[in-house]
């Protein structure tokens, strides 16, 4: 299914940033820690989740033409 | 404004120096690539920014 590859997706993604987080510990990375830091947020946000399946769901029934939303 | 796409476009102009300052592999580097420079995740930042609500911070 779209839906859960791509939440299979964004947890990887999630997984890897916090991983980089955890490793760029000098003063220099500071900035691409705190950018980081957002895109962790962003993935993690409830709205991020609420919007990909707001997407999904356009996306599954626009394509599927058997669907129809009543 | 634009703060979700410009963290993404910083993370996505680092990776390589990432890659080099952790023991990433090559498959996490394109993966996390392919993640971030996804049309529909674009999409979705552009309505986080437009909703503006990580601005605030």
């Amino acid at each position: 299914k779209l839906a859960l590859r791509k939440q299979g997706e964004a947890h990887r993604a999630l997984e890897l940033l916090e991983d980089y987080h955890s490793k760029l510990i000098k003063p220099q990375d500071k900035q691409l820690r705190n950018a980081i830091e957002r895109v962790i947020r962003i993935f993690k946000s409830r709205l991020f989740q609420a919007l990909l399946d707001i997407q999904e769901f356009y996306e599954i029934t626009l394509l599927d033409d058997s669907k129809s939303i009543q | 404004l634009r703060l979700c796409k410009g963290a993404v476009s910083m993370i996505l102009d680092s990776l390589d120096d990432i890659h080099c300052l952790t023991d990433c592999t090559d498959k996490d580097r394109d993966f996390l690539q392919n993640i971030l420079e996804d049309t529909q995740f674009h999409a979705l930042l552009d309505k986080q920014d437009k909703v503006g609500i990580f601005t605030l911070r």
